[in-house]
């Protein structure tokens, strides 16, 4: 089956089985930005947006996003490395794995709260795991960056 | 999974069609289906279909079956008729991803014993619409054996309940060892508990327990989840055992009856 959606505003037919998932399709694409590793859909690591909204793209059949707009860490390059900085400024960033699911969640965070508290951050991020951090960098840029981000 | 035709119909019709008469396998969020099923000859997929949405009808709350969790977690609708009931049984369940793409419906028709929102509809005694005009009580459905191919259209919640959801996790955004709901209507309780690992069932000598009674005693409550844990059935696995799980039911039942009675 042809699918074709949009990947960072480009159009992409692949040839696949429509029961494959979105994440094994985007990275055998050569978005290989997009990491995976449970393969259910817990870790967070494998998030991509889908017209916009954050879903973990192990868990979406590539025939659920035909015909629609997928935004992976590369789309959002510039505001993903404005939030790396904050991140490796607390020395959050350790093998860097978790950063493309994370960072993508913080921007759609960014979208969906208007001005979170820190428990509705932690709220919001607890479907990204990071085994490196302990998560507690990762908070302390988040804060600086948000605060930064609203001048 | 090995998709041989994959279908996106645009009508309800259609959809059911390709769902009885063809045997399609019926994808709502597709979240667990591709962990579960191998193979499938023909996969309809419901997202093109008018049924996302969660509205007030009247002295009911309407929610479609492909509302996600997410929907159900920020309902406002929801929320103004029962608190924070179903947010706390949605707002656990793993990570804001998820919950963006599994749905009601799914979780509904699957019957999925690790699931939490089927227990308070449960305990809710939500009714189930399907295509083709039948209505069948969340009780009935999950009871019955899964026989017939089906296409869910929505699932109704009276209003006028008071209810409380309770549920305990090895980690915060796990699935639940257990889970319980107390919910308290027209003079009459429902208390339902799931994750046992099996699917939701109703304790009905839990409610007997309670009697009418509005407002019950801590020591009413205790009687009915001490009740609850007799007469439910448990069992192992992963998460916890089931000589865990009867201890945990009393507690759990306990604390979901006396917030339901604030």
């Amino acid at each position: 089956m042809t699918i074709n959606i949009k990947v960072n505003g480009k159009p992409c037919h692949l040839e696949c089985n429509p029961g494959e998932n979105l994440a094994d399709v985007l990275r055998m694409a050569g978005h290989t930005e997009v990491k995976k590793a449970c393969g259910t859909g817990n870790c967070g690591l494998c998030t991509v947006l889908l017209d916009g909204v954050p879903v973990p793209s192990c868990s979406v059949l590539v025939g659920r996003a035909n015909g629609h707009e997928v935004t992976t860490i590369q789309g959002v390059e510039k505001e993903a490395a404005e939030l790396a900085g904050f991140i490796a400024a607390e020395g959050a960033e350790q093998c860097g794995f978790c950063s493309p699911g994370f960072a993508l969640m913080v921007l759609a965070m960014k979208k969906e709260l208007a001005s979170p508290s820190e428990a509705e951050m932690r709220h919001y991020l607890a479907g990204n795991l990071c085994r490196c951090s302990g998560y507690e960098g990762h908070f302390r840029a988040l804060a600086k960056y948000l605060e930064a981000d609203r001048g | 999974m090995e998709i041989g035709r994959y279908e996106r119909p645009k009508t309800i019709e259609e959809a059911y069609a390709l769902i009885v008469e063809e045997h399609g396998l019926p994808v709502a969020g597709g979240a667990w289906s591709h962990l579960m099923v191998k193979s499938a000859p023909l996969a309809v997929d419901l997202s093109d279909l008018e049924m996302r949405y969660i509205r007030d009808a009247g002295d009911r709350v309407e929610i479609g079956a492909m509302a996600t969790a997410r929907d159900v977690e920020l309902s406002l609708t929801l929320a103004a008729e029962f608190g924070p009931l179903f947010r706390d049984a949605t707002s656990h369940l793993v990570g804001v991803q998820l919950r963006n793409i599994i749905t009601v419906g799914g979780s509904v028709a699957g019957k999925y014993g690790f699931s939490d929102i089927n227990t308070v509809l449960l305990a809710l005694n939500a009714e189930l619409y399907f295509h083709g005009g039948q209505r069948i009580d969340m009780g009935s459905f999950l009871a019955a054996p899964r026989d017939k191919p089906f296409l869910l259209e929505k699932i109704a919640v009276r209003k006028g309940a008071r209810a409380a959801f309770q549920s305990l996790r090895v980690t915060a955004n796990d699935f639940a060892i257990l889970n319980a709901c107390a919910a308290y209507r027209e003079g009459a309780w429902r208390i339902a508990v799931g994750a046992r690992p099996a699917a939701a069932r109703l304790g009905t000598e839990a409610a007997r327990a309670l009697g009418n009674e509005g407002r019950p005693s801590e020591a009413a409550a205790r009687r009915a989840g001490e009740a609850a844990a007799a007469e439910l059935g448990f069992g192992d696995d992963t998460r916890g055992s089931a000589i865990y799980r009867r201890s945990l039911c009393a507690v759990l039942v306990k604390r979901a009856i006396l917030e339901a009675s604030k």
